[in-house]
């Protein structure tokens, strides 16, 4: 599969979408654009374009001293021209904020095998870049270094910060789009313990709708450890994954391991740059939201409420580790050790044992029945 | 209609799916010997239910060598179930169980069937490839039928019955249809908004349990096939080829142009004045309810004592759910169908008994199922608890019946409103987390819903 399946799917969700537009106009015209005005009288509403965030100066996860430090050799072992280890368009593997972080993580030290070297990017990214709808969800394509700057974004760049900083400590690595379906526990979760959230949530309802009924488009990440290819879930922050009941992701887990998907991922792309397909996958799901600026940004409050919940469930349980281990043990449940099954040869061995004692049996009983 | 050697249905129910009473067991004369399931002295009825799963117990453990062995890794044998109290010892197999067969292959899946089995399936002849052609040989040769799920984590649940386990599961459904709701006529209408050809669950249990009808007198969507192909592309996306696309574009052109076929059905049977027994997804009907409430049109099927069962639950649609009280209330006014006449089942492919909805909501169990509701460390907890839903059925011959689900619920002793007899769940039946999608409403409804909203 390649673009146009992702187009073609991508293009499904758009029926759905502008259901939020046509069944709710006055959420349109009342409340939404006087608040894009408002945004775009006080400037605040970012402009369009592969560009760097003209926000905060300083990194998420490392100091502007840190980033001084990052000398020229550090540069040039980051720099690689092969296939998926190379720099690209919107994955600056060499940009200094990059190698400073890929550094500081053990991109360079001997002593941290590549797999846990691919450990700590996933988890630094899962940890860091926190996902956003309010701040990201109509703004424009963040590349690798502006992620780290804004320290939010969605799925497209969190899992593009990954692959850049898996690129910079030598790791192939590449994104992915998969079609995701959530499964039933999911809607059972959220409409029972969210439903007051639900309810004043268009957006929410309409992205359950379209993730749950038909399934739609969401980004993740590959990188080659140990002759595989390990995919990784960044978007799925522990305190979101813990309040819907799910496992917390770690490298390795699909979707579907962690409670987010119904069925086994199906890839309908793989790329390596912020190429123009990624860029108009963006455009297009930004753009629209550019009329539901308000619904989109309250949608924040309702998944901070979600990630207050998800932080109080871990802590309660003692802990990441702790709630792993919870987790592991109830999910684990679900599918007790079975015995192997046994050959064809043991089961006829079997029958024929059970049927010389049954024929014995019923060979006793009559004889007393004789007597 | 009587019973007996009355009406022309139930003659055809006792031909097809009854047992001459010299060969019935102890979970048989539950079944087969009992008018009202849900009019059974208790203590009578846990004593039958007792005997039937200790018999059920260990018929499998003498004759499934991979159950035989479960039970040997726990250390319970027969003589270690004596009452009820010893029920909980009883190893219970999880229900991804069925899927567990090592590949699509038929033979491997043969060979699974065969190890997995209480009963000699016999020697394999099958010649071919496909699985879907593989299942029709199996349902013959095992003289029974064999079902599929929607396959959404990657994989089909396949769940086989043999003859004596086939019998038993359409006669308590056709029991349940015919005598559990409204006295039902012999010229009945059955009426299912989906395709009889089909292995997918639901659809195929309709199908089969269809055959106690005439050609006139059941009526489905269409007759256009939902081979596990489709089903696959449907629910993964993966297809062989364009094929199966085309024939899933069918389908659903199909399908859409058949919801506005049954509309007009609908119309007809009630203009007629026929009695209907509509079997359905509770989101398919309410979006029938949707359209026709769009374009105006009611119904009054109540006058001919028509009635509706749903089944399947709202799977990933759950926040459009509305309580079935307020479904009930829905039908009455759209279709006409009195409140009392509408009854949710809960069911699932492993169980041979089904809870039926009372008037008031509450969901009874057929008294041969043991239910149980388990913790998190799969510990029993008591009544009124919410947990995992587990249940022992001496009603499985094929197969050991003793499954535990992923479902949710929460079970009451008896039913706090009506008089009926059995252990009750309370509607609100879901999904635990973790727990993988089932069934195949869900699927049902993406069939209909891709078509339905270009109109």
């Amino acid at each position: 599969m390649g673009s146009w399946a992702l187009v073609k799917e991508s293009m499904k969700i758009l029926p759905a979408m502008s259901k939020l537009f046509l069944m709710r106009p006055s959420l349109i015209y009342k409340e939404n654009l006087p608040y894009l005005w408002h945004r775009l009288k006080n400037h605040t509403l970012p402009l369009d374009g592969i560009k760097d965030n003209p926000g905060p100066t300083t990194y998420v996860g490392v100091t502007d001293e840190e980033i001084a430090a990052v000398t020229k050799e550090d540069i040039e072992k980051a720099t690689y021209t092969k296939e998926n280890l190379k720099p690209t368009k919107g994955f600056q593997v060499n940009a200094p904020p990059i190698v400073a972080i890929a550094k500081k993580l053990g991109a360079f030290d001997e002593n941290v095998s590549r797999r846990e070297y691919a450990e700590r990017v996933f988890n630094f990214v899962r940890d860091n870049i926190k996902i956003s709808f309010g701040e990201d969800m109509a703004g424009p394509y963040q590349d690798a270094v502006s992620i780290l700057r804004s320290g939010v974004g969605v799925c497209f760049e969190q899992s593009a910060l990954a692959v850049t900083l898996a690129r910079a400590g030598g790791i192939p690595a590449r994104c992915k789009i998969d079609f995701i379906k959530l499964p039933e526990s999911i809607a059972q979760v959220v409409t029972t313990k969210y439903k007051d959230l639900l309810d004043q949530s268009p957006f929410f309802q309409e992205i359950l709708n379209i993730f749950g009924g038909q399934g739609g488009p969401h980004m993740a990440l590959e990188f080659y450890v140990d002759g595989k290819w390990l995919c990784g879930e960044t978007a799925l922050e522990d305190d979101v994954q813990a309040a819907l009941g799910n496992q917390l992701a770690e490298i390795g887990d699909e979707m579907i391991a962690i409670g987010m998907d119904s069925q086994r991922p199906i890839t309908l792309m793989r790329y390596g740059s912020a190429n123009f397909t990624i860029r108009f996958m963006k455009f297009m799901m930004s753009k629209p939201m550019l009329l539901l600026l308000k619904t989109v940004d309250e949608s924040e409050k309702y998944l901070n409420i979600l990630k207050a919940d998800g932080e109080k469930i871990i802590a309660e349980a003692g802990g990441r580790e702790k709630y792993k281990e919870m987790m592991r043990k109830k999910l684990g449940l679900i599918k007790p050790e079975l015995p192997e099954m046994p050959s064809v040869e043991e089961i006829e061995e079997f029958r024929k044992r059970q049927g010389e004692i049954v024929v014995s049996v019923k060979t006793q009983w009559n004889s007393v029945i004789d007597l | 209609m009587e019973k007996g050697n009355g009406g022309i249905l139930w003659k055809r129910t006792e031909e097809l799916f009854g047992k001459p009473r010299e060969q019935w067991k102890t979970v048989d004369e539950m079944i087969y010997g009992v008018d009202d399931y849900f009019n059974v002295p208790k203590e009578e009825g846990n004593r039958k239910r007792e005997k039937a799963i200790k018999e059920a117990f260990a018929f499998h453990y003498q004759n499934n060598l991979f159950y035989n062995r479960f039970c040997e890794d726990r250390g319970i044998t027969p003589e270690d179930i004596k009452t009820e109290k010893d029920f909980p010892k009883i190893p219970m197999m999880p229900d991804t169980f069925f899927k567990d067969y090592p590949s699509e292959k038929p033979k491997d899946v043969y060979e699974w069937l065969y190890r997995a089995s209480s009963v000699d399936i016999g020697e394999y002849d099958f010649k071919g490839k496909s699985l879907q052609k593989f299942l029709e040989w199996a349902e013959n040769r095992l003289k029974g039928i064999v079902l599929h799920s929607s396959g959404t984590s990657g994989k089909f649940s396949i769940m086989f019955r043999d003859e004596e386990t086939y019998r038993r599961f359409f006669h308590v459904i056709a029991k349940l249809l015919m005598f559990h709701i409204i006295p039902v006529e012999d010229d009945l209408h059955l009426v299912y908004p989906g395709t009889p050809k089909t292995f997918l669950a639901m659809g195929h249990v309709v199908a089969t349990a269809s055959k106690i009808f005439d050609d006139e007198h059941m009526h489905f969507l269409t007759d256009r096939p939902m081979t596990m192909e489709i089903v696959k592309l449907m629910s993964s996306g993966q297809a062989e080829g364009l094929k199966q696309k085309l024939e899933l574009k069918l389908l659903q052109k199909a399908m859409a142009k058949g919801q506005y076929t049954l509309l007009h059905l609908l119309e007809k049977l009630e203009k007629e004045k026929q009695q209907v027994c509509f079997l359905s997804f509770p989101f398919q009907v309410w979006d029938m309810m949707d359209i026709m409430e769009k374009e105006g049109i009611t119904l009054d099927l109540g006058e001919t004592n028509s009635f509706m069962v749903t089944a399947g639950g709202w799977k990933i649609f759950a926040f459009k759910k509305v309580t079935e009280d307020k479904f009930a209330s829905r039908v009455e006014k759209i279709l006409g169908i009195p409140k009392e006449n509408y009854k949710d089942a809960y069911g699932m492919s492993e169980m041979n008994g089904l809870a039926l909805s009372c008037e008031k909501r509450y969901k009874h169990l057929t008294g041969w199922i043991y239910p149980q509701v388990l913790d998190d460390d799969l510990e029993p907890v008591g009544f009124g608890e919410w947990g995992r839903f587990a249940f022992l059925d001496p009603a499985g011959y094929g197969y050991p019946g003793f499954i535990m689900t992923g479902d949710r619920v929460k079970m009451l002793e008896e039913c706090p409103e009506c008089g009926k007899t059995g252990v009750v769940l309370e509607s609100e039946i879901t999904r635990m987390a973790g727990a993988e999608a089932r069934g195949c409403g869900d699927l049902m409804r993406h069939l209909l819903a891709e078509e339905l909203g270009k109109k």
